[in-house]
């Protein structure tokens, strides 16, 4: 075979698409994104095998805090989309922006989610519908806590000047962590705060 | 800057002893403890992994032979109730968890850069981390028995008997929190094989050039990504449940104790073909060395390989259909679990076929892999007989399902991996194993498994339950339980003679060369042991069976192994597209360190502050883990990760 030598040139390092930390986090996000297929499994069984009481026991859950929470992490995940764009570029203020800018909505979406919580009638322990009301905006919650803090890494990283045109694969698998984290956010808004008012009780 | 900047065009070569030193100063790891827990080195972890995994097969045996002397005969007092609950569900999730998946990983981790033909797995560092997390998820919930309040469960952890109610001490959150932990070193296991599969791989090496293992390994680790999950909500559930007092499987407050059972087997099936398609992936690409011919359809294995693991995620319920559950829903699931023995049965006939048109060669790795087929017909059957519902509401609790569940679990996996043993042990140490204490092995191994595990199936029939720590006289149970006792102290007797085979061949054993099989895939091009680097330069493959080209005739172009590319600055392998494996990145790998150790430890921390309810303790770890992982994720320029042309 002379694959080898038919290859003219070779880029060398962590590159985009071709950078191993591309692939490891596409299949390590597809892992997490099925956590939330499952808890969702579960939060529909409870729903299903709730027969002698509405469901949620507390009517459908007030949107006030997870409307703007939706728009906070959609805003996050743009900025980074944005970030992992411009990055290719070889000015690195617009993408260091942007990563500030996701940042900073992703604590605004962690306060709203934990006022929230303190907004809720019931506790952890109060019914099986309270428990895993929690549970799954506490892991989403949790999640979200990790996107910031490698989003915080990265802008650092970026505006230390580790990061150009070629080489900026650290931007690019934190933006994809971000996609998740709006997407799973998506599904979850869906899951325990549309169907509710969709008459499934 | 452009990307132009960080091109080359890389060197060419043939290997020369310049070449070779300085690959193996750039590649070596450190002698000593040092280099033990600092190694990336993936034939180091391999051997790590086997010889952890080997240790926790010993420890669960122990405890199998402990609860067998305790059931030799009726009304025996050997151990108390509690302790035969511990030794049972410690037995179950040390060969189930620790041992079982590990030792697949093991021979996996050692041998896929040598098979594809890379200087390393795509995920160095994650690799000794998913290695030191094993280890020290398996001392956790080893220490378990330092208190004697070891997980009294069963592997399965059924509420309500696991829930805080009826079982108030620390046992179960040993379980929960070391599920939890494994679960860690499991899903980076996995992201790392199925990266490596698609992108670490030698010119040429398209996917339907991979040896068997190749698939069968990468369809078990990319069901792991989707199914481990499943367990850790599972038990996160539950142990908030016990800690917080939530509600998710009581069922006085609209909890459902039938969701664990629905969450734990749909992680459960996939596990058990998790645990058992790498196996038989060693078998495919064993028999056909021994043979002395390529494997009777390859195509029809690798994608049975596949549909078996597509199946296995849709047959969860057949291990609750005692449960109550609608009929409808029963009889769908009865269908899917028969269903797979379609794609079994076409592996069985290509192994049949490899043997029958082939000129076998008798020697030890043979032997297992054969006695592997017998093993996996008569599971395969009780299974059938099990996946079949009125004949499993009879089966259900029975030591019919023991007997089940050992000849799928020691038949698919303990026989092939003995076998590779006997198979790689050459490749790994330089030296072959004794061929004449192998048969002692082998057929003290074979005769101890059915002459224990056999009579379980009638002892079911019977109506003996299993879990049972024991039972009354006259039941007609007697002589079958001595007899099972009997067999399974010289099966162990027969894992004691793998044990003195490697301890005295590895000082004695005759010198192995580089091929002493014979063999046709491309860790056999290597000098044995390998080098730290693996190959010289790396070889471009023309064939499925690179080394057996000039005999079959069957190669597409010329399959190069002295001549390649060098690709020496710095630790580097060729990054190439999933379908074809043609180069399309020089990846730059990371050198030894301590980071995965440091971050494995962290986590120890972590969970061993959960336990005991030291939230200071689990705090600290979480930070530290934290700054573990900053440290390991700091863009490195050495590993081509800056805007740095210095490094190219």
């Amino acid at each position: 075979m002379s694959d080898v030598m038919r290859t003219p040139a070779l880029a060398s390092g962590s590159i985009g698409v071709r950078a191993s930390g591309w692939w490891g986090a596409i299949f390590f996000v597809m892992s997490e994104a099925s956590i939330f297929a499952y808890l969702f499994f579960a939060y529909f069984y409870y729903a299903v095998h709730n027969e002698y009481r509405p469901w949620p026991p507390y009517g459908p859950p007030s949107l006030t805090f997870p409307i703007p929470e939706t728009v906070l992490i959609f805003v996050a995940a743009a900025a980074m989309l944005f970030a992992d764009r411009r990055a290719s570029i070889a000015v690195a203020l617009p993408s260091v922006l942007a990563q500030l800018v996701a940042v900073l909505c992703g604590a605004g979406f962690i306060v709203l989610g934990l006022v929230d919580w303190a907004d809720k009638p019931f506790t952890l322990s109060s019914t099986a519908y309270a428990s895993i009301y929690y549970v799954i905006t506490g892991i989403h919650l949790t999640h979200v806590v990790v996107g910031v803090l490698m989003g915080a890494a990265v802008t650092v990283w970026s505006a230390l000047g580790y990061f150009g045109p070629v080489r900026h694969v650290h931007v690019t698998i934190t933006a994809i962590y971000w996609y998740f984290l709006a997407a799973s956010w998506a599904a979850l808004f869906f899951a325990l705060y549309v169907t509710p008012y969709l008459g499934n009780g | 800057m452009a990307v132009a900047e960080f091109e080359r065009i890389p060197e060419v070569a043939g290997p020369s002893p310049n070449l070779e030193e300085k690959l193996h100063s750039m590649w070596v790891s450190e002698p000593g403890l040092k280099g033990w827990l600092t190694t990336v080195d993936h034939k180091e972890i391999g051997i790590m992994y086997l010889v952890t995994a080997f240790a926790f097969l010993t420890a669960g045996g122990i405890e199998a032979l402990l609860m067998r002397l305790q059931l030799i005969g009726p009304d025996r007092h050997l151990l108390t109730p509690e302790q035969y609950n511990q030794l049972f569900s410690m037995h179950g999730n040390t060969m189930i968890f620790w041992y079982a998946l590990p030792v697949l990983s093991g021979f996996s981790n050692y041998l896929w850069p040598l098979l594809l033909g890379a200087r390393d797995m795509a995920f160095p560092r994650v690799n000794a981390f998913s290695y030191w997390v094993f280890l020290f998820s398996g001392l956790f919930i080893y220490s378990s028995f330092l208190v004697g309040a070891s997980p009294n469960d069963g592997w399965f952890n059924y509420p309500p008997y696991a829930s805080r109610e009826y079982n108030g001490g620390i046992n179960i959150d040993f379980y929960l929190l070391g599920q939890l932990f494994f679960g860690i070193s499991t899903t980076a296991g996995a992201v790392n094989f199925v990266v490596t599969t698609l992108r670490t791989r030698c010119p040429g090496m398209s996917i339907n050039r991979f040896p068997i293992v190749i698939w069968g390994t990468l369809t078990a680790n990319a069901a792991n990504l989707f199914s481990v999950p499943v367990l850790s909500v599972a038990c996160l559930l539950l142990w908030f449940d016990r800690q917080f007092g939530t509600h998710f499987f009581n069922a006085q407050e609209g909890g459902q104790p039938l969701l664990w059972q629905h969450l734990f087997w749909m992680f459960g099936h996939p596990w058990v073909y998790t645990i058992v398609l790498p196996a038989m992936g060693i078998v495919s690409d064993g028999i056909p060395i021994f043979c002395r011919r390529p494997l009777v359809g390859y195509t029809a294995v690798a994608l049975s390989t596949v549909v078996t693991m597509f199946i296995g995620f849709g047959v969860w319920v057949h291990h609750m259909f005692a449960t109550g559950l609608p009929v409808l829903g029963l009889a769908f699931f009865g269908a899917s679990s028969i269903l797979i023995s379609l794609p079994s049965g076409v592996q069985v006939f290509s192994w049949l076929a490899t043997i029958w048109t082939g000129r076998p060669v008798f020697k030890t790795p043979f032997l297992f892999f054969a006695g592997f087929v017998v093993l996996f017909v008569i599971g395969g059957v009780s299974g059938f007989a099990t996946g079949s519902v009125p004949a499993d509401w009879q089966f259900t609790d029975t030591y019919w399902v023991v007997a089940h569940i050992h000849y799928v679990l020691i038949g698919i996996n303990l026989f092939p991996v003995v076998g590779a043993v006997y198979l790689w042990f050459p490749k790994m140490t330089g030296r072959m194993l004794n061929e004449r204490l192998g048969r002692w092995n082998f057929w003290t191994m074979f005769i101890g498994f059915n002459l224990g595990f056999f009579p379980m199936h009638i002892t079911g029939l019977l109506g003996m339950p299993r879990r049972v720590y024991t039972y009354q006289d006259g039941m007609g149970w007697d002589w079958l339980n001595l007899i099972t006792t009997v067999g399974s102290f010289v099966l162990a007797i027969g894992i004691l003679l793998l044990f003195v085979n490697v301890l005295v061949s590895r000082k004695r054993g005759a010198i192995a060369g580089p091929n002493p099989w014979d063999a046709p895939t491309l860790e056999w091009s290597t000098p044995s042991p390998p080098p730290p680097y693996n190959f010289a330069v790396i070889p471009s493959v023309a064939s499925r069976h690179p080394l057996w080209d000039e005999r079959l005739q069957e190669a597409d172009g010329k399959t190069l192994l002295d001549r390649g590319a060098v690709l020496d600055h710095g630790h580097e392998t060729f990054g190439v597209t999933p379908m074809d494996g043609v180069p399309d990145v020089i990846l730059k790998m990371p050198e030894d360190t301590y980071v995965p150790v440091a971050t494995a430890f962290a986590i120890a921390v972590f969970f061993a502050g959960l336990l005991v309810h030291l939230w200071v303790l689990a705090g600290a770890g979480l930070s530290l883990m934290l700054l573990a992982l900053l440290w390991w994720m700091w863009p490195s320029g050495d590993a081509g990760q800056t805007e740095d042309p210095a490094h190219v």
